[in-house]
């Protein structure tokens, strides 16, 4: 279990804090193929305070674009088709470009995967952070280099006065990505969104960065939302997790709930095929049979139904899918065909 | 038995350029490997781990140090081409590692014909054996690599490398890039070649997590130095340096682990 995680108490207490962040049935599609099938499809999800949601899938699942989308922020080809974003009472989707630049860095921050490719090669580290600062404030010089050293200093910046005057290329990837964090909290946004901030890193370096995400969540009450491939990352840093595949949402829950009791047939077949420290050859890892389907060509119901292998007999109806959820934990459920069927698989293994 | 490759005191000096200072990569390394056996390198950004896998196949000469092939010293052009035959480099990102005006076909026979080994219909037929060992089509070969996705271009990369019968294979963080369940896919496809083929394996990651899965012997290296060298299973259960055990501490260890 992870160190970096509150007591049990502290998150089921979440539920009574304010939602900041609420998304509902959003829909991205692609501009030239408006009949496709769209790329994130019905994705609906709420981020209360001091929390962090994690967003899982694999490249093509949508959710670096549904992680845009909360910017209004999509590249050119694709647009939000229906459903609403609505941030702190502002939605989003119907927001002129000013009231977007206002959000944008001061409501609602957000930190890429690659550091060196996000801060501008040619401005020093006081240049960058004095940058967002008065994009969002009327503040004086020194106003601002005090914000600055502040919010250095709260990302863990070692001797952050020293390096107000470094360019990025002085600065190792760790570091960079501390400044981009220091950039996104400098305004002390409500809602972070972090898009695979830790990729490009060292394990050393990952795990520094997702205590830093971890406490600034906490202590700042903000709502986080993690976006990664990687599991045992989801598992240090978010308190829920949403399992995103070919667009749609196919499980969702508490993150120990989902991983430890993964009941779609996508989610076992990631943690199945995703190395831990426990395996060996002996116990070989099972990748998912397939590929995932290319844009705009996922089936119709049921995205993950060509791949799925516990429907080889051919016994469910993929076109109606319905959610299940678990008797336990209620905010934990799934997406699929025939409730008894998943209960009995996971008993077998479990008792394996 | 006799190491197939044997690397002795290797230091690798890279000039800076204008005013930036000399970077020592590699400060004095030690290493060999045996025919057909499987061993992991790890080690953060700048440790050296892949200067010193480029150095083995002389990609990258070393400032000072020796490489032995076979027991033989490798200095010349003709002794490196040997040593060449025997291993194959497969590199990080598979959509800069495949020229995108050749066919997969043309990639992948491209070493056959520069050893003239065969005629074009054997070297053809070589083409399609290898893309069938990694799990792709024989007709694959007729298209060109923008079709493929990512993990679908590192099986090409692997088929180039098999097509020559190579003793071993130097992959270089091969499967960072990929999805979990491609990752699986190659990982499993490596463990095949190895068990079914012999194929030994120097496997490059900074990933604890792949390289105890496929490793029997694991170096860690540490600027520019090996700081430990045990298999995998005595590093993992009693590692000795102070750093392998920082490297071990950070590996996020997830909620499914040993459910």
């Amino acid at each position: 279990m992870s160190t970096l995680r509150e007591p049990d108490g502290e998150i089921m207490s979440l539920a009574s804090n304010q939602i900041l962040l609420s998304v509902t049935g959003l829909t991205i599609n692609l501009d030239d193929q408006p009949d496709a099938t769209p790329i994130v499809n019905g994705l609906t999800f709420d981020v209360r305070e001091g929390e962090c949601v994690g967003i899982v899938g694999e490249s093509g699942s949508g959710k670096s674009l549904s992680s845009l989308a909360l910017l209004n922020l999509l590249p050119v080809g694709v647009h939000i088709g229906t459903g609403s974003i609505t941030a702190m009472g502002k939605d989003i989707t119907q927001s002129d470009r000013k009231t977007l630049q206002e959000i944008r860095g001061s409501l609602i921050s957000m930190i890429f995967q690659d550091p060196g490719a996000a801060l501008n090669p040619s401005r020093t580290v006081g240049k960058l952070l004095s940058d967002v600062i008065k994009a969002h404030a009327n503040i004086s010089k020194s106003e601002i280099r005090h914000r600055s050293l502040e919010i250095l200093t709260e990302v863990g910046f070692p001797e952050p006065s020293d390096r107000l005057k470094s360019f990025p290329f002085q600065l190792s990837g760790g570091l960079r990505q501390r400044v981009a964090i220091a950039m996104a909290l400098a305004n002390r946004p409500r809602i972070l969104i972090a898009d695979e901030p830790t990729t490009s890193l060292d394990v050393s370096v990952q795990k520094g960065i997702l205590q830093l995400i971890r406490r600034r969540t906490l202590e700042d009450r903000i709502g986080c939302i993690f976006v990664s491939h990687d599991l045992g990352v989801i598992a240090e840093v978010a308190d829920r997790v949403i399992i995103l595949y070919a667009g749609q949402v196919v499980e969702e829950g508490l993150t120990q709930s989902v991983l430890t009791k993964p009941m779609h047939p996508y989610t076992r077949g990631l943690i199945a095929s995703a190395p831990n420290m426990s395996s060996t050859l002996a116990n070989p890892l099972r990748p998912i049979p397939g590929t995932l389907p290319s844009v705009g060509r996922a089936p119709k119901g049921c995205t993950f139904q060509d791949r799925c292998p516990e429907r080889s007999n051919g016994s469910c109806s993929p076109n109606q899918p319905t959610w299940f959820n678990d008797p336990i934990d209620e905010t934990h459920r799934w997406l699929c065909f025939e409730e008894s069927k998943l209960m009995s698989t996971s008993e077998s293994e479990s008792s394996q | 038995m006799k190491p197939l490759i044997e690397a002795q005191g290797i230091i690798k000096q890279f000039r800076g350029r204008g005013r930036s200072l000399d970077v020592m990569a590699l400060r004095g390394i030690d290493f060999s490997i045996k025919p057909g056996e499987v061993v992991g390198i790890v080690g953060e950004s700048g440790s050296g781990k892949s200067t010193l896998s480029r150095i083995l196949v002389g990609i990258e000469r070393a400032s000072q140090g020796t490489i032995h092939h076979d027991g033989n010293l490798v200095t010349s052009v003709e002794e490196w081409k040997k040593l060449r035959r025997d291993v194959q480099y497969i590199f990080q990102d598979p959509y800069l590692s495949l020229a995108p005006h050749m066919t997969v076909g043309q990639s992948i026979g491209d070493g056959l014909e520069i050893r003239g080994e065969g005629s074009p219909a054997e070297q053809r037929s070589k083409v399609e054996e290898a893309l069938t060992m990694v799990g792709l089509k024989p007709a694959d070969a007729d298209s060109y690599p923008a079709v493929f996705s990512g993990g679908q271009r590192q099986r090409i990369s692997l088929a180039r490398a098999l097509v020559l019968n190579p003793k071993m294979m130097i992959c270089d963080e091969i499967v960072s890039g990929l999805d979990v369940s491609v990752q699986a896919q190659i990982l499993n496809l490596l463990v095949d070649l190895h068990q079914s083929h012999g194929v030994g394996l120097v496997f490059v990651s900074h990933d604890l997590r792949v390289i105890k899965y496929l490793c029997e012997r694991i170096i860690v290296m540490h600027r520019g130095r090996i700081v430990e060298s045990n298999d995998t299973e005595t590093l993992f259960s009693d590692p000795q340096h102070e750093y392998t055990r920082h490297l071990l501490e950070c590996v996020p260890v997830g909620l499914s682990a040993g459910e």
